[in-house]
């Protein structure tokens, strides 16, 4: 039965639809993108536990720290066993994170909960989020920003799922949301386990000398050729180039992300708190629709290019809320969306410009190393925003000058990112995997150019 | 046994629906904004 997820068993066979792929890689990200609406349970776990909220925030952040952790150690192992194993073991780790953590808040054990939901949901969420992406890359080397945008969506779009999910499912199994909380677990821990198993069982791997019917590659500026192994990329500079360009648009974006609701609440007056959930609920929209939107477009104009908008007019769009956002609640609406909007797209767009600097080979592996800038920016972002506010509150000040500085700051890391971002260059051929043959040439395709002469690069 | 097509086609009908849900219930959120 086990050996129905080994990687050989899962290699598709000719005339394969690979459009049948994209659910599944969205069954996954959709499940733990729940992730993102794990406020909803803060106030019912705080009153279940009599707790402050700190302790029970501390749950959220060790399952994005854990995200990043077993992505980056992980990431070898997901390339080596295959998608499906990959899948499989993130729905159980998911899922098991869900049972035990209704177990902590049954016996009144935060502990268990911390173990549950932030250790063990936090390793299904880093395997889980990277499973899919060197598969959808494989099946779509013509168009890889739109198979990783539309995976990567599905993250975004989890939260939106989740939300309203978790809200029904707390006022269905009580009248006290606090009691609601176990058997709320567990009910989510069943349809997620269901869900990434379906996608875990319908995922397949193209066949190595597979490619889309009538498809050549084609010689772009700033595509790597040849293939390097995650323990050589991290030696690159692009790696650490990338890694910057990553926490730096992260970091922008999960500052406002995170303080949204009490940010428009500040700047304006007029803004209700039903309405500021009304706004937090259309940054999230602009989020996902970042992560589909920009990423396709990366396929046509390139991912270096993709990049210096998210990080150029991003830094130019943080300028103009800083020195004009108050000027009305529309103005305010629009910059913050499209911040967003570019955060999103720069989650979705780095697989592809990872398999563009470092080719296929171990994709996967490169990209959960990358995603501990994730981890990082999770932490730095709300760090800057929230203690900038606390010291103008501190300073006497009130309402939209708490984030002035803030945003000039974020200003600040975007430059930094652009900057980052225009060094990157070509890998070097000395890092590239050796051919097969030992013939001391490197391991590259034989590609044609744009005239479509073919030669083969080395 | 399940064929991979019935699956494949079954699960994008279950992500669009879930993703439906999602955006719906959002946008019903959105419209308290312009109110």
């Amino acid at each position: 039965m086990l050996s129905m997820l080994d990687r050989e068993r899962t290699v598709a066979g000719p005339g394969y639809a690979r459009w049948l792929i994209p659910p599944a890689a969205l069954a996954v990200h959709l499940s733990i993108g729940q992730v993102y609406a794990f406020s909803v349970f803060k106030e019912p776990l705080v009153e279940h536990f009599g707790t402050k909220l700190t302790p029970i925030s501390i749950i959220f952040s060790i399952a994005i720290v854990m995200l990043g952790l077993s992505a980056a150690v992980g990431g070898t192992w997901v390339e080596r066993n295959g998608p499906r194993k990959a899948m499989f073991v993130a729905g159980c780790c998911w899922a098991l994170g869900f049972v035990v953590s209704a177990a902590g808040v049954a016996t009144d054990q935060l502990w268990l909960v911390y173990l549950g939901y932030g250790v063990i949901g936090g390793i299904g969420l880093g395997i889980g989020y990277i499973s899919p992406v060197s598969t959808l890359i494989k099946w779509f080397p013509d168009r890889p920003g739109l198979a990783t945008g539309l995976a990567i969506m599905g993250f975004g779009g989890g939260a939106l799922v989740a939300g309203p999910l978790s809200d029904a499912l707390l006022s269905t199994f009580a009248d006290n949301p606090a009691d609601a909380i176990a058997p709320a677990f567990l009910t989510l821990a069943a349809i997620y386990f269901v869900m990434m198993t379906l996608g875990a069982f319908t995922v397949r791997l193209p066949a190595d000398d597979w490619k889309p019917e009538g498809w050549q590659p084609q010689e772009k500026a700033g595509q790597t050729r040849g293939n390097v192994t995650a323990a050589n990329a991290i030696r690159t500079p692009q790696f650490w180039l990338l890694w910057v360009v990553l926490f730096c648009n992260v970091t922008a974006g999960i500052g406002i992300l995170e303080q949204a609701s009490p940010m428009i609440q500040d700047h304006f007056d007029t803004v209700t708190a039903a309405a500021a959930a009304g706004f937090v609920g259309l940054l999230s929209l602009c989020n996902m629709a970042g992560r589909i939107t920009w990423s396709s477009t990366s396929d046509v104009v390139g991912r270096k290019p993709i990049y210096m908008m998210y990080l150029g007019v991003g830094a130019f769009l943080y300028f103009l809320l800083a020195s004009s956002g108050t000027a009305s609640v529309g103005w305010f609406i629009l910059l913050t969306g499209l911040i967003l909007s570019f955060y999103g797209g720069g989650f979705a767009t780095v697989p592809a410009y990872l398999k563009d600097l470092f080719g296929t080979l171990q994709v996967g592996a490169i990209h959960g190393r990358l995603l501990t800038a994730w981890s990082a920016a999770g932490i730095a972002g709300p760090l800057i925003v929230n203690a900038i506010a606390d010291a103008e509150t501190g300073a006497g000040k009130s309402g939209a000058d708490l984030y002035t500085l803030s945003l000039y700051i974020m200003v600040g890391v975007l430059v930094v990112g652009f900057v980052a971002n225009l060094l990157i260059r070509p890998v070097s051929d000395r890092h590239m995997e050796p051919s097969e043959e030992g013939t001391g040439r490197f391991r590259r395709e034989q590609v044609p150019t744009q005239q479509g002469v073919t030669t083969e690069r080395s | 046994m399940v064929s991979d097509t019935f699956r494949g086609i079954a699960l994008w009908f279950i992500v669009l629906a879930a993703l439906t849900y999602g955006i719906v219930n959002t946008l019903s959120k959105v419209a308290d904004l312009f109110a």
